[in-house]
């Protein structure tokens, strides 16, 4: 297993390498479709040959220690940034990636920084499994769906200069930094994988370098790198701590002193790189990436690298004031976004406002750290993975198609792309339709938050309750557009048939995976998700949900026959009906006289709640509010312990 | 606002293009063959011209892309056509290159939405964005 391991880090940045100077698409495409498989197989076995699961610590081979090597890279990288930046003329970035370097060289330098275990620089359980299968399953499906949507993108765009080579490059690279985060458990290894995945984002947001790409790759640049900042610090005060600088020993059970100001620091990371407020607007700015990369990088994987490091935190904050503030900086954001994304007409800025709410959810399951809400976030991670995975691919498809992100030109999508609507509603339904493992994590939670002591849960419940609920307004709305129906021309619908196979196959086989996964929830919690939450804390969970499959089968049955019966009936012919008012027309377009000589147009659209709530403005209160808490969260880490 | 040209041969999609284009206050003219858009442009330049790629029963809408493009490089050019279902594999192949192919700012397989067209038109003039 550990030479699989060191496979999926290393071959991917090979690949990555390669691409780099592949200007061909007739030689890269097979490449990039050889290594994706190559990749897939490698984390299916990776995950075969694991065992019983009992985590597994190990090292490289010849117990080498990689020390320099990674102060070499971490040199390079930050060159990288200051060259770049200075470059754009932008200045924080390299202030920042400076400091932290500083940080490292000022650790090795004066022989502060301890030397690693040489038997334990990596660390592999159920959590890094499921990790790895999110990665190496999805994250190559998503790169082999580039494919076809980077020539269609470029074809539409004739005048963006575009360099495919280091498009696909990046998402190589990127996949070896991911791999190699979810497997680390020595903390300035972690760090290193962590900027990769950072740098990774930055360049792919920054792919058409206009100013204004540019400015949102710089956005997303600063903010993670703050979040690194934080990590590096971290790093400095456990150097000088017992098996400070080993994650799992670090994260054994609850910590206090020194090491719990690691702890808040180090979470205030996994907050900045999951984009919760008050960094949630560079994910909003990442949505001007091309959609693989918002599928990948800003929904599927690296976002989640953030929780991932909060879950691994999880038992250190248990019944701490750090973790609870946590708790509240995820439901915070959590509601405010999904007030936010309630407004919202850009199907993009939705998704990513609702990737930013699930992640919130996670935090705020991370930050109590009962075994209970370690299972939700797990869970929550998985369908998340899948189902915004594949929305975000949808969304570029019909992008490329209708030339359109915006919900309203969403309507009769049914009728214009029925293949397209049925991939769209296996993702819509997996994010908010029981019996998908959303809603079931959801009502997990609400039952554990039940359980927090302290009374603390109740407005947890209640955030969680009303966030909810308004998730299930955005998408309902959505859900409406794409099953309206109108009667198309034969040649309207054959636009459908101009979608590359590349994104037929990856589309179709999330949407296989979104359902495949929930008829097996069942077993994911028996065999993975409960074994890794029992042992993450020493505390055996009281009411861990226990599914009953002959339930599930109904539901997912009621729920796959409506899209359906939907893919049947809109193949039908109907005669259209002007629309009807009871007023008097007062021109010949949709203006109708109103009482007291007044007027009104005549719009059919959804509901935005115009003038009832004004997303910027909730943005701004989420922001700050959530800021507050956060600070109080490090000052409380740092100052109180 | 904007004077903006359309080129296009279907009466169906230029009385669309035109209400639509009009309806959030642009002035529109319409031509159908690639000599009229050329004296057209040549008069009194617009501030962006929508045209179709099959023009005069062929391809000479990309002709006269690639000719205005080169005698007016500050011109936005929107593509809007349907030439995808003339063309050959050979031919789509050529045109899956990382940018370049065409010198438009967007080229766009009908049908297109007039709320689109607009969205379009009114992020490609000059000022905007």
């Amino acid at each position: 297993m550990t030479s699989l391991i060191a496979f999926l880090i290393a071959f991917p940045l090979v690949v990555g390498a390669i691409l780099l100077v592949i200007t061909r698409a007739s030689i890269r495409n097979p490449i990039v479709l050889v290594s994706a498989a190559a990749i897939g197989v490698a984390s299916i076995a990776t995950v075969v040959t694991f065992g019983n699961g009992d985590a597994v610590f190990f090292g490289l081979p010849g117990g080498i220690v990689p020390g320099q090597a990674l102060l070499a890279v971490e040199i390079a990288m930050t060159a990288f940034i200051v060259v770049i930046s200075l470059v754009n003329r932008r200045i924080l970035a390299p202030i920042m990636a400076v400091a932290q370097l500083g940080i490292a060289l000022f650790l090795e330098l004066t022989g502060r920084m301890p030397e690693a275990d040489a038997g334990r620089l990596f660390w592999f359980d159920r959590l890094s499994m499921v990790m790895v299968l999110i990665i190496g399953l999805i994250g190559t499906l998503i790169c082999v769906n580039a494919i076809g949507y980077m020539r269609d993108y470029h074809r539409s765009n004739p005048m963006i200069k575009g360099r495919r080579n280091v498009f696909f490059s990046l998402l190589f690279v990127f996949l070896a930094g991911m791999f190699g985060l979810v497997v680390s458990n020595n903390l300035p290894m972690m760090l290193v994988f962590w900027e990769i995945t950072t740098l990774c984002s930055f360049l792919l947001i920054g792919y058409t370098r206009t100013e204004e790409t540019l400015g949102y790759a710089f956005k997303a640049l600063n903010m993670n790198l703050l979040g690194g900042l934080g990590f590096g610090l971290a790093i400095a005060l456990l150097s000088n701590q017992p098996n400070g600088l080993d994650l799992a020993k670090l994260t054994a059970g609850p910590v206090s002193g020194t090491l719990l100001a690691a702890v808040a620091l180090l979470a205030f990371a996994g907050i900045t790189k999951s984009a919760q407020m008050p960094f949630s607007s560079w994910l909003i700015g990442a949505m001007y990436a091309p959609s693989p990369t918002s599928a990948l990088l800003h929904s599927s994987t690296m976002v989640k690298a953030g929780v991932f490091l909060l879950l691994r935190l999880s038992p250190a904050m248990s019944g701490s004031a750090v973790g609870y503030m946590v708790t509240f900086v995820g439901l915070v954001t959590f509601l405010f976004v999904s007030l936010v994304a309630a407004t919202e007409q850009n199907t993009k800025k939705v998704l990513a406002y609702s990737t930013i709410g699930s992640l919130g959810l996670i935090v705020g399951c991370a930050g109590i750290g009962t075994p209970e809400l370690a299972w939700v976030g797990v869970m929550i991670i998985i369908f998340h993975a899948l189902a915004k995975g594949l929305l975000f691919l949808v969304v570029g498809t019909i992008e490329n198609r209708l030339y359109t992100k915006d919900m309203e030109n969403f309507d009769t999508l049914i009728s214009r792309l029925p293949r397209v609507s049925v991939l769209a509603l296996a993702g819509i339904a997996g994010m908010f339709i029981a019996p998908f493992g959303i809603v079931v994590a959801k009502w997990a939670a609400i039952r554990a938050f039940l359980l927090v002591p302290g009374g603390q849960g109740a407005a947890m419940i209640v955030i969680m309750a009303f966030g909810s609920s308004l998730t299930l307004f955005y998408w309902g709305k959505l859900l409406i557009k794409v099953l309206s129906m109108r009667s198309v021309s034969a040649y309207e619908r054959s636009i459908e048939g101009r979608i590359s196979r590349y994104e037929w196959l990856t589309e179709g086989a999330l949407a296989v995976g979104v359902l495949a996964v929930t008829a097996s929830i069942g077993i994911i919690s028996d065999r993975v998700v409960g074994p890794y939450a029992l042992s993450a804390f020493s505390a055996g969970p009281q009411t861990l949900l226990n599914i009953e499959p002959a339930m599930l089968a109904v539901m997912l049955a009621a729920v796959l026959f409506l899209p359906l019966l939907a893919l049947r009936v809109s193949s039908r012919s109907y005669d259209e009906a002007d629309f009807y008012t009871s007023g008097r027309g007062s021109n010949a377009g949709h203006v109708m006289g109103a009482a007291l000589g007044g007027s009104r147009s005549v719009t059919l659209r959804n509901y935005y709640l115009d003038g009832v709530i004004n997303g910027a403005l909730m943005f701004r209160v989420g922001t700050v509010a959530s800021g507050a808490i956060l600070v109080a969260m490090v000052a409380t880490g740092l100052v109180v312990r | 606002m904007a004077h903006i040209l359309l080129v296009d041969d279907d009466p169906v999609v230029v009385a669309n293009n035109t209400a639509a284009l009009k309806a959030i206050g642009h002035t529109v003219a319409a031509v159908s063959t690639t000599a009229e858009a050329s004296a057209a442009v040549h008069l009194a330049l617009p501030d962006a011209v929508v045209m179709e790629g099959m023009l005069d029963g062929a391809f000479a809408g990309f002709d006269l892309a690639r000719s205005l493009a080169h005698d007016f490089p500050a011109l936005p050019l929107i593509m809007l056509t349907r030439a995808d279902e003339h063309l050959t594999p050979r031919e789509l192949a050529e045109q899956d290159r990382d940018g370049g192919w065409l010198p438009v700012r967007r080229y766009l397989e009908k049908p297109v939405s007039t709320d689109v067209l607009v969205y379009e038109v009114d992020h490609l003039l000059p000022g905007a964005h």
